[in-house]
């Protein structure tokens, strides 16, 4: 970095000295100050340049991104530039009434997750993360989405793995979780734990399917809805199997630091305030 | 050393509000024409200057550059480092623009007290040695100020001073030697170019009316 900046400081401190004289009078005028004006001018561009090949990581402001996934909220905390916060205080607050639902701290890769609080389905929910050192952002969650979230099932205890589960290739879970009557045995050949417990939740609210003489008008419906939830439930696993890449990714893309675009513009502005005062200047003069 | 909205308490925020536009009139006050486009050219290296990570140690910290700034502007560090900050709030979102008054105090008080430090430095030690020396202190003590002065405001706030101080401080080490020798090198650069530039506090520069 230094060896950069330094020698584009020699070169304009040559070009400087031959064809400015440096010490001039009281009243000096505007253009004298070019040569100094390139140099600087010089430097800034340099550290822009500078930024472009430098892998950022820089503790400016931290970012929060949360989605559901299955029966939990999945927190994703990081500083812009990429860096994850690593064991960074994350309190949960119901929206409507200001408790705080829960705390915890965020995990090497900046993730926390945790259960649906009843609360949040009803009010919603407002997570903050504080990474010290004065950097904190918030997320809102609306009660709207955290509703359509699958009620809490025992699957969440395993439900740790959908995280990790999602970086591989995408689990084939419909076909060999068809079994929707039989739960059990299901749970003991299951490959893919996550996904296929929660198929299994809903059988739990499955009547007992007592299989003697012809099946009356209301056992006919509750086998049906019974298939239905668990279609649905298996549907809401596969999407959300097939969506959390893309929430990772939106995540992934709110982290990231301010773009060159950005950044030339903001340079713009300094240039164009700077024309406006000097404007103003010397028209009183 | 942005703090974001939300950590701080209101009056600390008007404080450094209050704090902040006095430090900006003075400044403003002794801004003189000629030093404008220097001003300018100044608040885009603040600008751009924080968005650069000094990767040397376990945390995440980046440039400031208020050493610098302090060093060559003097009191107008306050004017160029309010826009830098606000147009850092608005375009990135860093910081925020009601806690803009502390952020802008934290970072342009201790330029100030850099350019002061380098001031009396320069006339303990005249000579281009002396220079440096000063410059490289001033920077330093830029950063060394603003971790101090982040640390003090959310003394206030659920974080304890100490803590808040302890891990500013060893975070910004880096970034204190990093910034000392770039303002040794600016400052070091410019006496011999333009040395005027550094009127009042540079003894073997042709006085310069400001």
């Amino acid at each position: 970095m230094f060896y950069c900046r330094h020698a584009s400081a020699h070169a304009a401190s040559t070009s400087c000295h031959t064809d400015m004289p440096c010490g001039f009078g009281a009243r000096p005028c505007l253009g004298a100050l070019a040569p100094l004006s390139t140099s600087l001018v010089i430097l800034v561009l340099t550290t822009a340049l500078l930024l472009l090949f430098q892998v950022p990581a820089m503790a400016h402001r931290v970012n929060i991104f949360a989605w559901t996934e299955g029966p939990q909220v999945i927190v994703k905390c990081g500083f812009s530039g990429g860096n994850s916060v690593k064991n960074g205080d994350i309190t949960v607050y119901d929206a409507a009434t200001e408790k705080v639902l829960l705390q915890g701290r965020t995990n090497a890769e900046g993730l926390f997750r945790f259960d649906i609080p009843p609360a949040g389905k009803e009010h919603g929910l407002r997570i903050r993360i504080n990474a010290g050192e004065g950097h904190q952002n918030e997320w809102q969650m609306d009660a709207a989405e955290l509703a359509q979230a699958p009620a809490t099932t025992t699957a969440s205890a395993a439900a740790g793995v959908t995280g990790e589960a999602t970086g591989g290739p995408t689990p084939a879970l419909p076909q060999n979780a068809g079994d929707v009557h039989s739960p059990k045995t299901e749970n003991a050949k299951s490959s893919q734990p996550a996904l296929l417990l929660k198929n299994s939740g809903a059988p739990a609210t499955d009547p007992q399917i007592s299989g003697s003489g012809p099946a009356s008008a209301e056992e006919v419906r509750s086998i049906v809805d019974a298939a239905l939830n668990a279609q649905t439930e298996k549907f809401n696993a596969l999407l959300d199997a097939r969506l959390s890449p893309l929430r990772r990714q939106l995540a992934e893309m709110r982290t990231e630091g301010p773009g060159v675009r950005e950044i030339v513009g903001g340079m713009g502005w300094f240039v164009g305030l700077a024309g406006l005062a000097l404007y103003f200047r010397s028209r009183r003069r | 050393m942005h703090i974001a909205e939300g950590v701080l308490s209101p009056p600390i925020l008007a404080a450094g509000y209050a704090l902040t536009a006095i430090g900006t009139a003075i400044g403003l006050r002794k801004l003189d024409y000629d030093q404008l486009m220097t001003v300018a050219i100044l608040a885009a290296t603040f600008f751009v200057g924080s968005l650069i990570h000094v990767p040397i140690g376990p945390s995440s910290a980046h440039l400031i550059l208020n050493g610098l700034l302090g060093v060559l502007l003097g009191w107008a560090v306050f004017p160029a480092i309010l826009s830098a900050l606000a147009l850092q709030a608005l375009l990135f979102q860093y910081g925020g623009i009601v806690v803009l008054g502390v952020n802008t105090f934290t970072m342009g008080f201790s330029g100030l007290v850099a350019w002061y430090v380098f001031r009396l430095l320069v006339r303990l030690w005249p000579g281009m040695k002396g220079l440096r020396a000063a410059a490289f202190c001033g920077g330093a003590i830029g950063v060394l100020g603003a971790g101090l002065l982040t640390a003090l405001a959310l003394a206030f706030s659920d974080e304890g001073f100490l803590t808040a101080a302890r891990l500013i401080f060893l975070a910004h080490l880096p970034v204190m030697l990093v910034e000392g020798l770039i303002t040794m090198f600016t400052v070091g650069f410019i006496a011999r170019v333009r040395p005027e530039m550094l009127h009042p506090s540079c003894p073997q520069c042709p006085q310069h009316s400001a």
